[in-house]
């Protein structure tokens, strides 16, 4: 148990260690209290985050807690993946780490508390100007600091847990380790969402159990009314005003009973997760032919010079479009739902299908070429950054725009919208958050919430 | 030809290369010195990835800058190249070929011709990451081959060869060498006894 525990607060430490040394914690921990006071518009504001039976909630402090912490839980928590899956610690040093003969569950547990610790550490950030807010938006006989911390973060510190133990257990199975992970944790994210929201309407359940992200619980019983409609991120005004007790629903014995049994779920997840261990290489090399092993064949003819001649950006783009155009069968399936456009209608059939199918290659094509070791050799070729990143841009925008050249020949009126979200909504944002960040989970990520509301227009 | 003069090199208070004079002329020359004495460095001021602290490097009689004209006679081979994995050795080439700008039709013969030198051929069209710490240095090597550059920069080019791709690997570097200007570190001095070569030793700056 010594021997675990020691392992466990190793690789803990390590892990707050790595996130601590980037400098992405630090942005986060800028960015959360400046962007406090739009997670929380003041009364009277054009615009709100948060409604309850379309009205705002009545501003306190312990609303203005519950406010951020409801944000957070439900719109921030693809980027506390994001931050998890991309940021600081996903390199991690697998070929030693999956050879050496030491407690696995010891260091998914390790690993899970030490994100846990760091996204919490966040939310405490932005709890504390959650308060310092209250100051200018209250009262000051209304302030109360500790509710507005408290409520912050009982709200969305579980959330956090949740988060920190779906990037943890992902780690340990090869599949779920790439894109394979990031569609699971969309899909997850949703479900926990509308699970959630559909749980609490009109009174037809109160169990805190089903509220996996803890939004809608407090939500739901804050109010002094019956509760049937929730809006969060963006909610219509209509100028009413509702009474709401935010520590009410916080407070409430099932939801702590609830917000304890999601952190130990996913405790004990991460830590049963360690058992399922499987080392692996990754996804893309498995059922391939490997190279040939053995004495290579040499050629001794002499090299023919090849002088660079004109701008070449013509070659440029035909090497992005073949880079694109692979896997073939991926190609052959854009092929496919693109030809459909044929016969099919764009809405609600053919572009969701291509652009789901587009998502995938287009994320990849984003982030290649844009390991940090590479930019310094990069950097002596002849092709500046802008002019190799604007071809980029054109191949994947043309490679888009010849899928759904059959859906062009028979578009209807009011679908150019779809047209120019499929063709050049996916590749910019695939290409901004690739190069931005310098690998594809965020435009994955991004990518398919947007398909998700696209989908379903 | 490229002219050092007094090119130095400091990373906050540490020198690490101090007052460098040196021309290199179409040829092979061979950087040496101790670790750490900064031939990679100097490798990296010569290909312009990094600028000299002072000092003045030349090309053909112009201060070198980071112009397209210097780079379109540049090839290099930095000590590691993060290979985008899922891509096949002919793509990654056709794709280098291609910010080289080369010409369309020529440049996959080229590919394929550099390939074919350096053992790679038989495997060009497999994914990057099927391949061997050996075979990705060969590929690492390959690129700066192309578009037959007048300045050619390697680090460390036969590191993790056998000796049988080390000799093939130099037998190129070599050739190339009769029109251009070649600078490299190697450990492996011994593989080039065949060969005619000019040494530049580096000392740790006093």
């Amino acid at each position: 148990m010594r021997d675990f525990l020691s392992h466990v607060r190793l690789h803990a430490t390590q892990q707050i260690r790595r996130h601590l040394n980037s400098p992405f914690v630090w942005i986060l921990a800028i960015a959360g209290p400046i962007g406090a006071r739009y997670m929380v518009p003041e009364e009277g504001a054009d615009h709100a985050l948060i409604s309850v039976n379309n009205a705002v909630l009545e501003q306190s402090a312990s609303v203005i807690g519950l406010q951020l912490g409801v944000i957070v839980a439900v719109l921030f928590t693809p980027l506390a993946y994001i931050f998890l899956r991309a940021g600081p610690t996903r390199i991690q040093p697998r070929q030693v780490t999956d050879v050496v003969p030491r407690s696995r569950p010891a260091l998914s547990f390790g690993r899970w508390l030490g994100d846990t610790s760091v996204l919490c550490g966040l939310l405490f950030i932005l709890a504390v100007a959650g308060i310092a807010l209250s100051y200018f938006r209250l009262p000051f006989e209304d302030t109360q600091p500790i509710e507005t911390l408290v409520a912050t973060m009982i709200v969305a510190a579980p959330a956090m847990a949740v988060i920190a133990a779906i990037r943890n257990i992902f780690i340990m199975r090869p599949g779920l380790r790439g894109a394979g992970g990031d569609v699971a944790f969309f899909f997850v994210w949703l479900m926990g969402l509308t699970l959630s929201a559909a749980f609490f309407m009109d009174g037809t359940g109160n169990n805190a159990m089903a509220d996996l992200f803890g939004f809608a619980a407090p939500l739901a019983t804050g109010a002094s009314e019956p509760v049937h409609s929730l809006a969060i991120g963006g909610a219509p005004i209509t100028g009413r005003i509702i009474e709401f007790d935010g520590m009410a629903g916080v407070t409430h014995p099932d939801y702590l009973g609830s917000r304890l049994f999601w952190i130990m779920v996913s405790g004990l997840a991460v830590f049963g997760a360690g058992y399922l261990f499987k080392p692996g290489k990754p996804k893309r090399v498995k059922n391939r032919q490997p190279a040939h092993r053995g004495p290579a064949q040499f050629s001794s003819e002499r090299l023919s010079p090849i002088l660079p001649k004109g701008r070449g950006w013509i070659v440029q783009l035909v090497a992005n479009l073949r880079e694109l155009a692979k896997p073939y069968w991926l190609l052959a399936l854009i092929g496919a739902a693109g030809f459909a456009g044929l016969f099919l209608p764009l809405r609600g059939m053919v572009g969701p299908a291509l652009a789901l199918l587009l998502i995938f290659p287009m994320t990849l094509y984003g982030a290649r070429w844009r390991e940090k070791s590479t930019d310094a050799w990069l950097g002596t070729l002849p092709t500046h950054t802008l002019p190799r990143v604007v071809v980029r841009l054109l191949a994947a925008i043309l490679f888009a725009v010849i899928a759904l050249l059959p859906s062009i020949l028979t578009l209807q009126a009011g679908q150019w919208g779809d047209i120019l979200a499929i063709g050049m909504g996916i590749p910019i944002i695939a290409l901004g958050l690739g190069y931005l960040t310098r690998g594809p989970v965020a435009a994955r990520l991004a990518l398919l919430i947007l398909w998700y509301g696209y989908l379903n227009l | 030809m490229l002219d050092l003069k007094d090119v130095s090199k400091k990373y906050g208070r540490t020198i690490i290369l101090n007052d460098i004079t040196s021309r290199f002329e179409p040829g092979v020359t061979v950087i040496t010195g101790p670790s750490g004495v900064g031939k990679s460095t100097l490798l990296r001021l010569c290909a312009t990835v990094e600028k000299q602290s002072s000092g003045v490097i030349e090309w053909q009689g112009s201060p070198l800058r980071k112009s397209p004209a210097f780079r379109r006679a540049l090839g290099y081979a930095p000590q590691r190249i993060d290979f985008p994995e899922d891509l096949s050795a002919i793509d990654f080439m056709l794709h280098v070929a291609a910010l080289k700008r080369l010409p369309l039709g020529s440049a996959k013969a080229q590919c394929l011709s550099i390939l074919d030198r350096l053992g790679l051929s038989r495997d060009a069209n497999k994914p990057i990451a099927t391949w061997s710490g050996g075979m990705r240095r060969r590929l690492g090597v390959a690129q700066a081959f192309l578009g037959s550059p007048e300045v050619l920069i390697f680090d460390e080019p036969t590191a993790e060869l056998d000796s049988d791709s080390a000799q093939h690997v130099n037998a190129l570097i070599f050739e190339a060498a009769e029109h251009a200007v070649v600078l490299m570190t190697t450990h492996l001095e011994s593989h080039l006894s065949d060969y005619d070569y000019q040494t530049l030793r580096l000392e740790p700056p006093q």
